[in-house]
């Protein structure tokens, strides 16, 4: 079934090491993705997943972290959010819309980086 | 204090860090990254030789990018700050360059996109941004 996506929603995305800052800020280049012209970043609707569970989908969770956004500041950029339920994800959403490096920026600032426990 | 000249700025660091970054595998962000391209390396490569020709008289070790990074389709980011601003240059496997320069601070900062640019049009806007 699919979720209806508030605007005080919280979404996961993994952000690996090499798009980190040294103060654990998040790089631009993070929210930058494949495939055009369909411009679509994979998210995790925070209510029906962990930061746990988001991180366990990293190829390397050592090497990995799990920032959270609220899908009200996307929207409010222009994009769509929706959610996007797979067969083993079923938190899963896309932010979709025409993204531009000034956008991804601007995600990459409201982007704050969990803190999970050891 | 005296400014650097040609051969006291190395790029040895930054090119290690470049290095490193090409070692990275399939899926290095989890949602199906390709690895560094190559060329974009080998182009990342060439554009810090020639910022450091044209801007080691100028601006010393300040021409040295402050990050380096991977793009999920292979592309490379090069990032650096300085008096007139934050720039980052996405340098491509393909003929092109394109770059996201920030000017100012808050609610006065400005954005500055353009894509499809030449090695010389980077390698002004590294000049608008590093030379005081």
């Amino acid at each position: 079934m699919l979720e209806e996506i508030a605007d005080n929603d919280l979404l996961y995305r993994r952000i690996p090491n090499v798009h980190l800052y040294e103060d654990d800020t998040v790089k631009s280049v993070a929210f930058q993705v494949r495939g055009k012209p369909d411009d679509s970043i994979s998210v995790e609707l925070a209510r029906l997943t962990t930061p746990q569970e988001s991180l366990a989908f990293a190829r390397n969770p050592d090497t990995t972290k799990v920032g959270v956004l609220v899908a009200g500041y996307a929207r409010s950029l222009g994009f769509i959010v929706r959610h996007d339920p797979l067969p083993d994800n079923l938190a899963h959403c896309l932010i979709e819309g025409e993204n531009n490096k000034v956008k991804c920026k601007l995600l990459a600032e409201a982007t704050t980086i969990l803190t999970l426990p050891e | 204090m005296s400014q650097a000249t040609l051969t006291d700025v190395s790029l040895d660091s930054i090119l290690e860090r470049l290095t490193q970054l090409t070692k990275l595998e399939s899926d290095w962000d989890s949602y199906g990254a390709l690895p560094v391209s190559p060329v974009a390396f080998v182009k990342a490569c060439q554009l810090l030789i020639d910022v450091k020709y044209a801007l080691s008289a100028l601006v010393g070790d300040r021409l040295l990018p402050s990050d380096v990074a991977p793009i999920a389709d292979g592309s490379l980011q090069l990032e650096w700050r300085g008096p007139h601003g934050q720039l980052e240059v996405e340098i491509k496997p393909d003929v092109d360059f394109s770059y996201l320069l920030i000017k100012g601070e808050g609610s006065e900062r400005k954005f500055e996109e353009k894509n499809q640019v030449s090695l010389s049009e980077v390698l002004n806007v590294v000049s608008q941004v590093l030379i005081p």
